[in-house]
């Protein structure tokens, strides 16, 4: 995760939004990457980001300097996609929405290789649409974040024995989901490497 | 208890398994199709979330943040509209209370509010150090001479003007967040 230098905190928690942007600069990929990954399309997923921000900018007192920026910065993300998916009830995202748009701002690849790219990611978004919206917070916090079950449930406010629950279930949808999204899995090699 | 435990659990086990419960997984993942299928079709899952990558952001993303938290911050919070309706509220009670103290008072007459008007100014340009009781005074009469239909159309307009502000502000504040 990314580190922040003090003194941006410091004249960032006098209200200074000039002085909040170099957070925003340096945490808006792992904001950004985790509202797409809940929300599932770049539109949403900007929106909640910025609100993401913003809210982290109006609580800054809150914020316990013992315990990580970045973790304390995703709780407040997943919370609030968590918050527009139950609002918006939107259990199942479609395909077509996923597409990126024309200004994607990645170095960019060849033609092919974007849309194998596309197609990827779209098949990624779709198998985490099958999860619920706490399970799919857990998945990207773990997946994509490395986080520890502990920040899991510090960033979600549940408990370390209901975070190994519940992911536990979410892999067994994703394994259960996955041959509907991407056909059948790989053949089996007989050796199972961890 | 099912044949396939532990090992179903063994397959979704986030830490790496200790050296024997592996061999037996291996084992039993070579005899049984069902978790063999699960396995495979659990590590194919987890790779292509490993693979997936970080999404960003269009470019420009924080010069938008600092614009919007700049239209916000000149945008009035739902803390300054309360303070409005306390205030709209307050004045209603104030006037409430003036009505209450003329409807309870007795033989009120014009001539008489009149007289006791042009003693009050008297006394305040007299001696300014009489300037509070001339106020408390001139509260009385006020409270006195105004006919009690006027109490109401003013609590009536106070709330209503109270009302109207609080709507503004709670679109003045939504168009701040858009």
């Amino acid at each position: 995760m990314v580190e922040i230098q003090k003194e941006w905190l410091l004249s960032a928690r006098k209200g200074d939004p000039d002085a909040f942007g170099r957070i925003v600069e340096a945490f808006q990929k792992p904001v950004y990457n985790l509202c797409f990954r809940m929300l599932g399309n770049s539109e949403d997923a900007e929106d909640a980001a910025q609100e993401t921000f913003w809210r982290a900018f109006q609580g800054l007192s809150r914020y316990d300097p013992k315990r990580s920026f970045g973790t304390w910065l995703l709780s407040i993300a997943a919370h609030y996609c968590i918050d527009r998916l139950r609002k918006k009830r939107l259990n199942l995202l479609s395909l077509e929405s996923l597409l990126p748009e024309d200004d994607a701002p990645d170095p960019a690849p060849g033609p092919e290789n974007q849309t194998d790219q596309k197609q990827g990611q779209a098949a990624v978004q779709e198998l985490l649409a099958n999860l619920g919206k706490e399970e799919r917070a857990m998945i990207v916090m773990r997946y994509w974040y490395d986080m520890s079950y502990e920040e899991i449930g510090r960033a979600l406010s549940c408990s370390i024995s209901a975070v190994k629950s519940r992911l536990h279930r979410a892999r067994q949808t994703l394994a259960q989901r996955w041959t509907t999204v991407h056909g059948p899995a790989p053949a089996w090699a007989g050796e199972r490497h961890e | 208890m099912s044949r396939h435990l532990p090992f179903e659990d063994w397959i979704f086990a986030d830490e790496a398994l200790p050296e024997n419960d592996l061999r037996e997984l291996q084992r039993h993942l070579r005899d049984c199709a069902e978790c063999r299928s699960i396995d495979q079709r659990w590590q194919a899952a987890r790779q292509s979330l490993r693979e997936a990558g970080m999404q960003t952001p269009a470019p420009g993303f924080t010069t938008r943040w600092k614009a919007m938290a700049t239209r916000r911050l000149k945008t009035p919070g739902p803390a300054q509209a309360w303070i409005f309706l306390a205030a709209t509220g307050l004045g209603s009670l104030v006037m409430a209370a003036l009505l209450a103290v003329q409807t309870s008072a007795e033989g009120f007459s014009l001539t008489g509010v009149f007289s006791r008007s042009s003693t009050a100014v008297a006394g305040t340009l007299r001696d300014w150090a009489n300037a509070s009781n001339a106020l408390g005074m001139v509260f009385r009469i006020v409270s006195r001479s105004i006919p009690p239909a006027w109490y109401l159309i003013a609590v009536f307009f106070l709330s209503v003007l109270g009302i109207l502000g609080l709507l503004w502000f709670v679109r003045k504040t939504r168009e701040g967040k858009k």
